[in-house]
């Protein structure tokens, strides 16, 4: 009684791929690897900087040392020298000042102006006005700051604008990177997922089409060994071992009408040859036996026919309907009935405007479940009372229904013995005394399981409401 | 008329030959399908009736067999297999009737009657369009029906009902039978529901006149006749 959601439209397109699994676990390795990517790059990234800047630092301070010990042995005069030559042999990226800061007065450097450090130590500066280089202007620079004895300040350092350029390098190169594995496991990850989804939606197609009773089907093998040419075989001996058991229960079936019917019609044909030639009363006690000789038989019938409607076996011969007629039928068939007990059959054909009439059912089938349906109604609804009928056509479903409703005005069934009365050989306990074998509505319950539709009851206060919906199409 | 039965089971055979040549009948039994096959091709019968499960050749492929070598004799398969599906393909093999097993033998007679009958007035190609018994008289071509020159109102099935009576006036015709002629719908209708439409025709046909034509035939079915 389940329906196929059938995919129509872009929308649902893309909602059937996003609840695919494939997908799904795609989706969640292409994370996992832009992120695990993300860091690893980002580490590369942080630790050259880091690396880069060390080195700098390691340059100054070494620089630094020299200075200090060149001041501390021979005085300031050599110091001032140093720096001269220094500045001299090598380029402009290195940074000297040496000057006193009460009075303000530059010594030596190549600084313009003193910059205004507030103590000892590392610093990073614009050399915007300290300079008269015009293209140092926009420059940073790393400074180390030292106080030296006598009231003397020494500032060694670097400009760093290469360095910074090389680390925009390096994050540049590394955006890059990032964006070529981005694109890279996408298109990677779709690749895998349709070829995965393909796949898949053959495997699933072919199992639908055998599901709908195309039994000998067998999904195709695509001769790769792989795992997914195992699962396909996997169901198909799975299918096969199926098929051999449906094709038993065919057999059983077959053989038990045999080895059933045979003995039965021996029995019934003693029973009608004794029944010539004796008296009236013995005429009268094999006239009951006979009758329970049928009542068997029907029973036996009913049972059969259930078993092959829910193997699936049975497709009958399904054609479109035209429910209006076939209710026409079935009311005129059990009018006259209905009078003689004094209920009011009534037939109030169709609810809404539109203009669907048809099912997509076997005629046969159909027709059957109505008899057995009002059967009942007829023999649990006392005398005055009313059965009405009507359909209407809904379309709120994903395959458009009809849905018929069986309405009497007897006892009803309790709410909750309403899935049970489906079940084979129930029977409400008040009516064991009436006749019947209790599979009439088993027997319905197959005939519209096997249409794809659904069968309900509801309270008509008081009564029963059946209501049937059958699918329009296939 | 006479008859072959092909039937491996030797108790309802003998039932059947009993019951059949009680009602004046000639029967010829055969238990095997082969020798079955060789007398139904070699002698003449009004009516055969075959069993479908046999040994050796199969009902089935002995009606096509039949039917291949322009044999029309009318054939009523006797069969415990019940399915609509099995008793579609057994009217498909050229079988004209299909009959399931365990049956009332007024059943069986009923239907080899109404084959027999057909099988003999075919000669005569003439197509009626009247039907006439005692004083009631259907017009097949109007739907217009009078008894004693009284117009008789009927509805659909109740004309239904009648005209399938008369067209085999004096022979019974069971209820499965009306329910597959009249509503043409195949299976067992396990009610009650056909004896209320027949109760209803005969308040029409029958009630207002002195002589009522339509008789139940205990166990059997119906019968009009005069």
């Amino acid at each position: 009684m389940s329906l196929k959601p059938e995919p129509s439209g872009f929308n649902d397109h893309f909602k059937k791929v996003i609840h695919n699994s494939t997908f799904r676990m795609v989706f969640l390795y292409f994370v996992l690897f832009i992120l695990s990517s993300f860091i690893l790059l980002s580490f590369i990234y942080w630790s050259t900087v880091s690396y880069n800047y060390e080195q700098l630092d390691h340059h100054i301070e070494y620089d630094m040392e020299r200075l200090q010990t060149i001041y501390n042995v021979s005085g300031v005069e050599k110091l001032k020298e140093s720096i001269e030559t220094s500045l001299k042999q090598k380029n402009y990226d290195s940074i000297y000042l040496l000057f006193n800061p009460q009075t303000k007065t530059i010594l030596a450097g190549n600084l313009t102006r003193i910059p205004e450090l507030d103590k000892p130590g590392w610093h990073i500066i614009l050399l915007d006005g300290l300079t008269d280089n015009p293209q140092q202007k926009t420059h940073s620079a790393r400074l180390l700051l030292m106080p030296l004895p006598d009231n003397l300040m020494l500032i060694n350092g670097l400009d760093i604008e290469s360095a910074h350029k090389q680390e925009h390098m390096i994050f540049n190169s590394l955006i890059t990177g990032i964006a070529i594995t981005l694109l890279l496991g996408a298109i990677g990850g779709f690749i895998i997922s349709i070829s995965t989804i393909k796949k898949i939606n053959l495997i699933n197609e072919t199992i639908n089409q055998i599901s709908d009773g195309n039994l000998n089907l067998r999904i195709h093998l695509r001769g790769t060994d792989d795992d997914y040419d195992l699962l396909a075989r996997n169901i198909n001996e799975m299918l096969d071992q199926t098929h051999k058991l449906m094709q038993g229960i065919q057999n059983i079936s077959n053989n038990i009408a045999h080895d059933l019917r045979t003995p039965l019609t021996r029995l019934r044909s003693r029973l009608e040859a004794i029944q010539q030639n004796c008296s009236a009363e013995t005429s009268k006690g094999i006239s009951q036996a006979l009758q329970e000789t049928d009542n068997l038989l029907t029973t036996f019938n009913a049972m059969l026919r259930i078993n092959k409607l829910e193997s699936g076996a049975q497709k009958g011969s399904f054609s479109q309907v035209n429910i209006d007629q076939l209710l026409n039928d079935v009311v005129e068939f059990y009018e006259p009935l209905a009078e003689e007990k004094g209920l009011k059959l009534i037939n109030a054909g169709r609810q809404d405007n539109s203009e669907h009439n048809t099912i997509y059912a076997d005629k046969g089938m159909i027709f059957q479940v109505f008899t057995n349906i009002l059967d009942n109604a007829i023999k649990y609804t006392p005398e005055h009372g009313k059965i009405r009928i009507e359909y209407k056509y809904d379309m709120s479903r994903k395959t458009p229904e009809m849905v018929i409703s069986i309405a009497d005005t007897g006892k009803g069934i309790p709410a909750a013995e309403r899935k049970k009365v489906l079940e084979p050989f129930y029977r409400l306990e008040k009516h064991r005394d009436k006749q019947g074998n209790g599979l009439g509505l088993s027997l319905v319950a197959a005939i519209i399981q096997l249409h794809k539709g659904q069968i309900e009851f509801k309270d008509n206060n008081p009564g029963l409401v059946v209501c049937i919906s059958l699918p329009c199409s296939c | 008329m006479r008859i072959l039965l092909i039937e491996d089971d030797q108790s309802v055979a003998d039932f059947i030959i009993k019951g059949l040549t009680e009602n004046n009948h000639v029967v010829d039994h055969q238990t095997d399908g082969k020798d079955g096959l060789f007398f139904a091709t070699t002698e003449s019968y009004d009516v055969m009736i075959i069993d479908r499960m046999l040994p050796n050749i199969e009902g089935l492929t002995i009606i096509r067999t039949l039917r291949a070598s322009n044999i029309k004799t009318p054939v009523i398969i006797l069969s415990a297999l019940a399915d609509v599906e099995q008793r579609v393909e057994g009217l498909q093999s050229g079988a004209d009737d299909y009959l399931v097993k365990p049956f009332a033998f007024s059943e069986l007679q009923a239907r080899v009657e109404i084959l027999g009958k057909r099988n003999t007035s075919s000669d005569g190609v003439h197509q009626e369009t009247q039907l006439e018994l005692a004083d009631l008289k259907i017009d097949l071509l109007t739907h217009k029906v009078t008894r004693a020159n009284q117009d008789i109102n009927l509805l659909a099935t109740e004309y239904r009902l009648l005209e399938y009576l008369m067209r085999h006036a004096g022979q019974v015709v069971s209820r499965t039978m009306l329910f597959e002629h009249v509503w043409d719908y195949n299976f067992d209708p396990q009610t009650n529901v056909i004896d209320v439409h027949m109760s209803r025709l005969r308040k029409k046909i029958d009630k207002p006149f002195n002589k009522p034509l339509i008789q139940t035939v205990r166990g059997a079915g119906y019968v009009i006749k005069t």
